[in-house]
């Protein structure tokens, strides 16, 4: 049985020290990572190798990931028998108990009674995919994961009551069926989100804080109509970040702040002047009709009298036609057509977009179509190689996936759009590399393509009980998210593939031989 | 009067055409018939696949889609020893509720599927 108690705050929320800051914006919008955001290119290779095994569903083992660091082994022997023992899963199950800060019975007398957590429980490995999180009414809860060591964040509901909760490291070895947890009162972080004439931003703001350590994000809450706000938090150093709901055109702003014990903490954000203004217009297909459900996405590049990041998003309407509130300045608009594997649309990209007082009307804007590319896949012998799966995908815009598959020739012919790619080439077997091949200015008409040399990868994923069969294996460059190259596991849990990669651990042949790149 | 007219029998060599056996998912992660809940961050599934007779496997081709919201642009195939295809996703609450479902067909217009409900946690509890 484990038990933890977090040690109550002595002091209430109106018996608190103070600490007033008044923060100036900041621009940080957080670290994105992995194969769904745009993964760097820094070819100098991986200091460390990340291993994503998906096992099969049926299985009784959970996804999860295996780091190794290149940095203090041999990287070829280390792939020629790169094995993964799975962790079992496990079962951590408990309750959670929590006071609040202000009695509903008697608030003359601020005391300590007794409420139910009502929140989530989220538990996640510092990196990779094992990750889980539930909710609960009652502070009882159950979570079931690989073994191993966690990030166990409490997200209360109430956030104004409850405190935001980090317990880093949790070590999860063996089922653990007693977990208790005492949330005490924490420490407020309270203040005003306004604009720049000290009147509250226009609309709801939602503000939550972020532990500066791990990243990790606390639960939301939002400002009242005067643009105050409240959280709760233990000692720590966070970000504070506010930003308007969907409803409301209100920037992303953030400001640093340390919680202390006993403290009640004061941060105001400025958000600048807001005062939104309509961007519209029609999205016409190759035939010039309206195109139905397209994605439109302003990201602010600049504001002109408004603070920190925004993004805004909606979809055309069956006309092909949209209208979204935006912030005079300066942006970049992507307008992204819904996918289709064999359609002929485009994602386009308008940079410099200026949205003055009184909006912008970007009037039709026609999609273009799909480039065709022709070209060739060749062994480093120069021989051409069949049944090579090809695989694009868009850098930026939603990162779609075009594939075209070689003829017996090494002949390809790919309708892809005419933007930064990154193409991986996936030969049928692991005698030939896994090659990905950057194109930053789009791929040309026609291509030659010579696999790299690379290493073979041999490995095996293991239970306790043996090789785990039909489980999905991706190799990956832990510290950007690019990805090596996927294999499934045979019957014995084994898998081969050959990946781009130099005895020393870096990259090779990752540039297009015919663009200069 | 009755005329008879000659000839002779012939049967045309006979030319067997193989009966196609339609691709099969036989693994998958989630499992068939789970509900599947995204994480924050990237999520993956996949589908393993086996046709015998679809000549080259890299030919199957492979059709994430997800309820109203479509085809699913971000499938990888998965060439070598064993084939499939993965997609990888990122939780976004406006799945939530809706089936995501994979159709692998083969050259001959064989075809399997699975589907799986999906669930995305508000972004806030």
């Amino acid at each position: 049985m484990t038990k933890r108690i977090v040690p109550l705050a002595v002091g209430l929320a109106v018996g608190c020290a103070e600490s007033d800051m008044l923060a100036k914006a900041s621009f940080d919008t957080g670290a994105a990572m992995d194969w769904g955001e745009d993964a760097e290119t820094d070819d100098s290779g991986p200091a460390r190798l990340r291993v994503d095994v998906v096992p099969n569903g049926d299985s009784a083992y959970l996804p999860q990931s295996v780091v190794f660091d290149l940095a203090t082994q041999d990287t070829a022997t280390l792939l020629s028998d790169l094995v993964v023992q799975l962790a079992p899963s496990r079962t951590v199950a408990g309750q959670i108990s929590a006071f609040e800060a202000a009695p509903h019975d008697d608030v003359s007398v601020p005391g300590t009674l007794a409420a139910p957590f009502v929140g989530r429980i989220s538990m996640s490995a510092a990196s990779g995919l094992a990750r889980r999180s539930v909710d609960t009414r009652n502070g009882d809860f159950t979570l079931r994961l690989p073994a191993g060591d966690y990030r166990l964040a409490v997200l209360p509901a109430d956030s104004e009551m409850q405190p935001f909760y980090i317990l880093d490291p949790y070590s999860l070895q063996q089922d653990d069926s007693g977990f208790e947890l005492s949330l005490g009162f924490g420490s407020p972080v309270y203040g005003r989100v306004v604009q720049t004439d000290g009147t509250p931003a226009p609309g709801i703001t939602e503000v939550w804080l972020e532990d500066t350590r791990t990243g990790l994000a606390g639960p939301r809450v939002a400002t009242d109509g005067e643009g105050n706000y409240v959280l709760r938090a233990f000692p720590g150093a966070y970000r504070v970040v506010a930003e308007g709901n969907e409803r409301s055109t209100i920037p992303r702003v953030a400001a640093s702040v340390t919680v202390e014990q006993e403290t009640a903490t004061r941060v105001d954000l400025g958000v600048g002047t807001v005062a939104p203004v309509e961007a519209s217009g029609r999205v016409l297909d190759a035939d010039g009709s309206g195109l139905y459900q397209a994605t439109i996405r302003f990201t602010a590049i600049a504001l002109d009298d408004a603070e920190g990041t925004m993004v805004v998003e909606d979809d055309t309407d069956s006309d092909g036609d949209f209208e979204l509130d935006v912030l005079p300045g300066l942006w970049k608009v992507e307008i992204i057509p819904p996918f289709d594997s064999d359609g002929e649309l485009a994602p386009v990209r308008l940079d410099d977009i200026g949205v003055d007082a009184d909006g912008v009307d970007l009037g039709a804007v026609s999609v273009p179509e799909r480039v065709r590319v022709t070209g060739t896949v060749a062994s480093p012998g120069g021989d051409a190689i069949g049944a090579v799966t090809v695989v694009a995908r868009e850098v930026g815009f939603d990162h779609y996936v075009y594939t075209a598959l070689t003829g017996n020739n090494g002949g390809f012919e790919l309708n892809v759009p005419d933007v930064p790619l990154e193409v991986a080439f996936l030969p049928p077997d692991e005698r030939h590399t896994v090659t990905w091949i950057d194109y930053p200015q789009g791929m040309s008409s026609r291509e030659q393509v010579t696999l790299a040399s690379g290493l073979p990868v041999s490995g095996r994923i293991r239970s306790s009980g043996g090789g785990v069969g039909a489980a999905l294996v991706e190799l990956m460059d832990a510290d950007t998210g690019r990805s090596y190259g996927s294999a499934l596991t045979d019957e014995n849990g084994n898998f081969n593939l050959r990946i781009a990669m130099d005895e020393g651990g870096g990259w090779t042949e990752t540039a297009p031989a015919d663009t200069g790149y | 009067m009755s005329v008879g007219m000659g000839g002779c029998y012939f049967w045309p060599p006979i030319i067997e055409e193989p009966q196609n056996v339609p691709p099969t998912i036989t693994a998958s992660y989630p499992a068939a018939g789970d509900t599947w809940t995204l994480e924050p961050g990237l999520n993956k599934a996949f589908v393993l696949v086996q046709d015998p007779d679809a000549g080259h496997p890299e030919r199957l081709e492979y059709f994430w889609t997800i309820g109203r919201f479509g085809e699913q642009g971000t499938a990888v195939p998965i060439t070598g020893n064993e084939v499939g295809s993965w997609l990888h996703l990122l939780a976004d609450e406006k799945y939530d509720g809706n089936v995501l479902s994979v159709r692998v067909t083969d050259p001959s217009g064989g075809a399997d599927d699975i589907s799986w409900e999906l669930t995305v946690p508000e972004e806030s509890p």
